[in-house]
């Protein structure tokens, strides 16, 4: 096997491990207590799926925690998120046909709450506390990403709910079992807890001061972040969160918001372009020197597996970020890249000094700038003419979703396996 | 986001229809468990199962083919009650078209009492 192979397999296997594990534990570990402490039946059953429900929901609640190193574990950010809500929706079904088959074995009075215990009340509550958030996260969806942020938040009022319900009826468990849940009980109530207070508060996060800014284009402010202890252990085409504090010129944005670093420096200070993009990045475009920010980091592998002697790099607009960062460390002896730098407008091309002077020191990189102006066969034409032959490179992309998702169609139909496509997408939450 | 916006619109929408079912077609357990609930009075009842029926907290007749539930009724008859009670568990169209005893005696139950009837009946009556 290769190293690049064995790179490739390691880094799979570590993502499909935690998955894996996280869905053996789910529907493994009630097992243990229902089967030998209970008949079975069809009641059992539909206890048993009201557990594997609520480890479905602390599981799920555990990849909402943003730090690096859980992260990492889970493959990437974006791949943690997709888990969580993978495991999310699970729960939410599991949990729906939780009470049906009590009530297929039952009747109407598995379900009817007339009459019936605060614990049982609270397991109605718990259900439908979770089904009216989701309505609006999967439906209704509100427009911005902080109200959608603040209804997907409600989901956690469900969780009262749960926790209710299962102490309630825990009283009929065995001892050690109940004490078993309730300690992932905890662990799930902390989740929540530590993400509001801790992450999202920047408790857990590296100090850093503005030391420099520029304005290279209009609608893209630079800045340059010294570090105030310790630096971060970033690579190039890696991101971070970070969350700008108010200041004397700067009112702040009340979340941290995720930046590609454009420049990794020596001295631990980092570089990022932030494009106005909506009404927190166009607050910051006021930035100052001596503005102090938290930094959460790094995250990210885009360059990770990337093996071949060919590296394609296709940027889309502020997306060039990463391969700025990258451009400035590549080492003139190795592998071949071609920078696709994809813009609308002529305007929209910063960094092409940058890039430009790069490709001049290094006889390996090649940049090609192409301006489209709203037309993507602009874009067709061009990688028809440059990229083939298809074979043995590594495409690397970083842009807006809809350029990567149309990327990615064109090099498929091209013949390019998923094992040869890097991807950065802007709209994970 | 479209496929969980998809599980999640059917599996709520399933999950409310079940719901509905068992409030409406399955009270209890032992109603669930049988066939759909029949018509009022569209069962079969043979004469084995009529003589099942023959107390007077527990009283079935066949009269002209019909099978009735009349121990409720009882207390309201106006006529013999010990008389009918005599015929709880047996065929009892002789009687109904010529009572046994009153002033009436010889003459059929009026229409009124055929409405009352209506009102008790369980199903049709197979003489075997």
């Amino acid at each position: 096997m290769s190293t690049a192979t064995a790179s490739i397999a390691r880094r799979s296997f570590r993502q499909i491990r935690l998955a894996e594990m996280l869905v053996a534990a789910v529907l493994i570990l009630p097992l243990f207590w229902y089967i030998p402490t209970k008949s079975l039946n069809l009641t059992t059953f539909g206890a048993y799926l009201g557990t594997i429900g609520l480890l479905a929901v602390i599981a799920s609640l555990m990849l909402m925690l943003r730090f690096a190193w859980l992260t990492h574990q889970a493959g990437g950010l974006e791949n943690m998120y997709r888990l969580h809500r993978a495991f999310g929706m699970a729960a939410y079904v599991i949990l729906l046909i939780h009470p049906l088959v009590l009530a297929h074995d039952l009747g109407w009075q598995a379900l009817s709450p007339a009459g019936k215990s605060w614990g049982f009340i609270a397991g109605w509550l718990a259900l439908l506390l979770l089904m009216l958030p989701l309505l609006f996260t999967f439906v209704l969806r509100p427009r911005g990403y902080a109200k959608w942020r603040n209804l997907h938040w409600l989901t956690a009022l469900s969780y009262l709910g749960m926790l209710g319900h299962v102490v309630f009826y825990q009283r009929e468990w065995p001892l050690p079992v109940a004490l078993v849940v309730d300690g992932l009980l905890l662990f799930g109530t902390l989740a929540p807890v530590i993400r509001y207070f801790v992450i999202d508060r920047g408790l857990v996060a590296s100090s850093f001061r503005v030391a420099e800014v520029n304005r290279p284009i209009p609608g893209v402010i630079e800045v340059r972040l010294a570090p105030q202890g310790s630096p971060l252990d970033i690579k190039p085409g890696q991101f971070v969160f970070v969350r700008f504090m108010p200041g004397d010129n700067y009112t702040g944005c009340a979340h941290f918001h995720p930046f590609t670093a454009s420049g990794v420096y020596n001295d631990g200070s980092l570089r990022l372009s932030i494009k106005a993009n909506g009404k927190c990045t166009e607050m910051m475009q006021g930035l100052e020197p001596d503005a102090r920010a938290r930094v959460q980091g790094p995250f990210g592998h885009l360059f990770e597996n990337v093996r071949q002697n060919v590296s394609i790099w296709i940027a889309g607009g502020i997306g060039i970020t990463p391969f700025l960062a990258r451009a400035q460390m590549l080492d003139p002896n190795a592998g071949k890249v071609k920078l696709f730098y994809i813009v609308s407008e002529e305007t929209g091309t910063a960094y092409l000094d940058e890039l430009r002077a790069v490709a001049q020191s290094n006889s390996n990189f090649q940049l090609y700038p192409i301006v489209t102006h709203g037309v993507r066969e602009v874009t067709v034409s061009v990688f028809d003419a440059m990229l083939p032959p298809w074979d043995d490179k590594s495409y690397v992309m970083c842009g807006p979703p809809g350029m990567i998702e149309f990327v990615r169609g064109y090099l498929t139909q091209h013949g390019v396996t998923p094992d040869h496509i890097h991807e950065e997408k802007f709209d994970f939450r | 986001m479209t496929s969980a916006r998809t599980l999640f619109m059917a599996s709520t929408l399933i999950f409310w229809n079940a719901v509905g079912y068992y409030a409406v077609r399955c009270p209890t357990k032992p109603v669930c468990e049988t066939a759909p609930a029949t018509l009022p009075g569209s069962r079969t009842v043979t004469a084995i199962e009529l003589a099942t029926h023959a107390t007077a907290d527990d009283c079935w007749v066949a009269i002209d083919g019909k099978v009735y539930s009349i121990a409720p009724f009882q207390d309201a008859h106006p006529g013999d009650t010990d008389l009918m009670k005599k015929y709880c568990g047996k065929q009892a169209s002789g009687p109904y078209a010529a009572k046994e005893s009153g002033k009436d005696k010889g003459k059929r139950h009026s229409p009124r009492a055929d409405e009352f009837l209506e009102d008790y009946l369980v199903g049709k009556f197979v003489d075997k």
